[in-house]
């Protein structure tokens, strides 16, 4: 089943002196349960798809379909609303909210869905002892490591139950070994809990572990192959 | 969702104390600021209505309509026992005094000057302008500070601010440390030797006394005999009654100090029927009058018959009113009355009733005034209150409110941009905790709603402890005010008033300070408010 359709879509920047044609064109769609990732070279349009994506960007141009809405057309509260919903975060970095503790962090959307304290209180335990974090409840962001951020940021997007978690270069600030940790939770989380991961990266190591890979350049799709 | 704001914002606010106590801060200094700059100006205003009205005109007087206009004799009207009972069993009258004002020669030697006499009942008085209050204790001339300066028991740091008290009178030793700003405490024992030197006393061979010491076995008889030569006369000190007795102050030190012990006077108050009169504490040095001398008075009384009389002195006062310091004499109003020939006919008549209220606010002055008019039942006389009968000093508070106000509004400005400073700083750092929160699916209104409760926590937070802070310097300053000095001084002198500068102590004023802060918090949210709906998830996150 398709999760996501990008039909023709196109993103102009019109802000500078001299327009630029970001995304120029591009139709994917996505199943339930990819693992893919989005690369190419510093500029290449990576951001700015993964945005319109997300609901975070629209579209100059074309039309986005999230589980069959389309998000084009929604706008303020309701698009704030459906990605509270629907879409899952991780961004490149100060992910978390600093005065919170890694639990607050992840229940926090699940509060603002309405889920009830004591849901809340069984998915926190689930999903920071799923990335590793089972000892690190209390713990407030400046106390953890970048790598332990980004997979509080990862718990968190993920305790929404969204359709798909976005996440645009999570990795970029991380050592390797951490990118390689953070990259094994993403992907154990993909095959066992069949969550669907749309993430950007220019990083060699991270391309290796994805199932599918859309090459970008110049806001156009290159190449788009699958390779498990 | 059901979300607990308060909670969420006082988590914030609590899980970030360097930013909340930065905020805090600014609007605890803002409240601190307003606070203590509004108690100057007020607590100067009450200062100087305290001096000139509730201690000695009273708020309303009732008096002859004439009277203002010309303040003589013959604008008089009866005192009335029926009238008065009814003004003083009125709720919210705190006090009614009958007095007899009027202005006389008054002379001793050969200095004259217009006195300005005050006939007062004794007990009434006490419960307005109390005289008693300003009898003078101490008093220093230039010989006196000379000795005290000679002595060394007296630590060299205290005598270097003797010359603070050259010339002034006192009340008490407290208000003389005030002015030669050494702590009362820690210097009690020094205070004592300055005071016995400064102390205002006379030996005043009065017939009672005589008669007392003529029964006295330790007094000689050759003694007892010279007595009877010089009564009724006041001596400066044991010095000259030796003298004036032929006596040697060595061999008969015992009945020396005898004489002394009974016939020493020290400044007292009236009482009821009093023979005496207090006098003016710089009349009296005008008219070289001492304690137990004689003021010989001469004028117009009731329908111009004249108005003469003789009285001794049985006490300085210091008024706070440099003006009043020149003129005033208390005497007993029915001596008053005799003496300006008010009671001619055996009619009780007066110049004024002088009425203080429990409350002193405009509004609740006129709606007395108008009260008290309602009750009159002499047709010749009528109401006026201090704004009336004092115009000058209504203008001088009008006046100095004004650019008070200013100065106010001024000070307002800055503690605005202060606490906005504050504000925009804490908001340009959260842009991005704002911008995550808002991509990740929390609606603005929920971020404002947060965000103002946090104000709103910190702006209580700020105003009560900004109070709270404040107290004991408006407690201190109020009770210790700061004593002007140099040129100040000698203009508050020359308003009229006591060079101090008194803190407002706790009133209504606060109330206003704190709602006034707490308007510029909520406006200093504006700006942050549209900040937060104009803010894009993508820009704060990319930034
Ligand atoms: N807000 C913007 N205004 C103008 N140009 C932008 C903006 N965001 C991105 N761009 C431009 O769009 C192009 C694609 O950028 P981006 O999507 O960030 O690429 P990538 O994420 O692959 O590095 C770049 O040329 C970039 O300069
Ligand atoms: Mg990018």
């Amino acid at each position: 089943m398709k999760v996501i359709e990008i039909r023709n879509v196109e993103k102009i920047y019109n802000d500078s002196e001299v327009k630029v044609h970001a995304v120029n064109g591009v139709d994917l769609s996505f199943d339930e349960g990819e693992f893919a990732a989005i690369v190419g070279p510093s500029g290449s349009g990576k951001t700015t798809l993964l945005n319109m994506l997300g609901g975070l960007d629209t579209p100059t141009k074309g039309e986005i379909f999230i589980g069959g809405t389309n998000i084009s057309t929604l706008k303020g509260s309701k698009l704030i609303d459906f990605r509270l919903h629907n879409i899952g975060f991780v961004f490149q970095s100060y992910n978390l909210i600093p005065v919170l503790t890694a639990r607050e962090n992840t229940e926090f959307v699940m509060q603002m869905q309405g889920v009830s304290k004591k849901l809340r209180d069984v998915r926190v335990e689930e999903l920071l002892t799923a990335v590793g974090l089972g000892d690190r409840f209390e713990s407030r962001p400046s106390r953890l490591s970048g790598g332990q951020q980004q997979r509080v940021a990862v718990a968190r997007a993920l305790a929404s139950k969204p359709k798909f978690i976005h996440a645009d270069e999570p990795t970029a600030n991380l050592d390797s070994k951490s990118t390689e940790n953070l990259l094994d939770i993403m992907e154990q989380l993909n095959r066992e809990e069949k969550i669907t991961f749309i993430f950007s990266t220019h990083d060699a190591r991270v391309v290796k572990k994805a199932h599918r890979v859309i090459s970008l350049e110049d806001g156009k799709i290159l190449k788009d192959e699958v390779r498990k | 969702m059901k979300v607990n704001y308060i909670k969420l914002a006082w988590r914030n606010l609590w899980r970030n104390k360097r930013r909340t106590v930065i905020t805090t801060a600014s609007v605890l200094f803002a409240v601190f600021f307003a606070l203590f700059m509004r108690s100057f100006q007020l607590g100067f205003y009450d200062h100087m209505i305290k001096n000139a009205i509730e201690n000695f005109s009273g708020f309303i007087q009732v008096q002859h309509e004439d009277f203002m206009d010309d303040p003589s004799m013959n604008n008089v009207f009866e005192y009335n026992d029926e009238f008065i009972g009814k003004l003083k069993s009125t709720d919210g009258i705190k006090a009614v005094v009958p007095r007899v004002e009027g202005g006389i020669m008054g002379s001793s030697g050969n200095k004259t000057k217009v006195v300005l006499v005050m006939g007062i009942d004794p007990v009434e008085e006490r419960k307005l302008s109390n005289p008693e209050h300003f009898i003078v204790k101490y008093r220093f001339s230039k010989e006196v500070l000379a000795t005290l300066n000679l002595n060394t028991s007296i630590p060299t740091d205290v005598r270097e601010r003797l010359h603070f008290l050259e010339n002034r009178s006192y009340t008490s030793l407290g208000s003389l440390a005030v002015d030669m700003d050494i702590d009362p405490e820690k210097n009690s024992k020094y205070l004592q030797i300055i005071g016995e030197s400064g102390k205002v006393v006379r030996y005043w061979l009065t017939d009672k006394v005589i008669a007392q010491l003529k029964e006295d076995p330790s007094i000689p008889q050759a003694i007892k005999d010279s007595l009877n030569f010089k009564r009724d006369t006041a001596f400066s000190n044991l010095k000259h009654i030796a003298e004036a007795l032929h006596i040697d102050r060595q061999q008969h030190k015992v009945a020396l100090d005898r004489i002394a012990e009974l016939s020493e006077v020290t400044g007292e108050a009236l009482v009821q029927g009093d023979d005496g009169v207090l006098i003016a504490d710089n009349l009296a040095k005008f008219l070289n009058l001492d304690l137990g001398d004689t003021l010989i008075t001469y004028g117009y009384g009731f329908q111009d018959y004249t108005a003469e009389g003789t009285f001794r002195v049985k006490g300085f006062i210091k008024l706070p009113n440099p003006d009043l310091n020149n003129k005033l004499v208390y005497m007993d109003i029915e001596k008053a009355q005799k003496m300006f020939m008010l009671d001619i006919d055996g009619k009780k008549r007066i110049t004024t009733l002088a009425i203080n209220l429990d409350n002193n606010s405009e509004k609740n002055l006129h709606a007395f005034e108008e009260k008290i008019a309602g009750m009159l039942n002499d047709s010749s006389t009528l109401v006026r209150n201090w704004m009336d009968f004092n115009p000058i000093l209504q203008q001088q508070i009008e006046s100095d409110n004004k650019s008070g106000q200013i100065f106010m509004g001024l000070l307002y400005f800055i503690i605005f941009f202060g606490i906005l400073g504050t504000v925009m700083m804490m908001i340009h750092e959260r842009k991005r905790e704002f911008g995550v929160l808002i991509a990740v699916g929390m609606q603005r209104t929920r971020i404002a709603i947060t965000f103002i409760y946090e104000m709103i926590l910190m702006g209580l937070l700020g105003v009560f402890s900004g109070i709270l802070v404040s107290l004991p310097f408006l407690h201190y300053f109020h009770n210790h005010p700061v004593r002007l000095r140099g040129d100040l001084e000698q203009m508050m002198y020359d308003y009229g008033f006591e060079p101090v500068m008194p803190l407002m102590w706790i009133d209504t004023y606060m109330l206003w300070q704190a709602i006034i802060v707490a308007m510029m918090v909520v406006m200093s949210c504006i700006y942050p408010l549209r900040k937060v709906y104009k803010l894009k998830a993508i820009d704060a996150i990319r930034s």
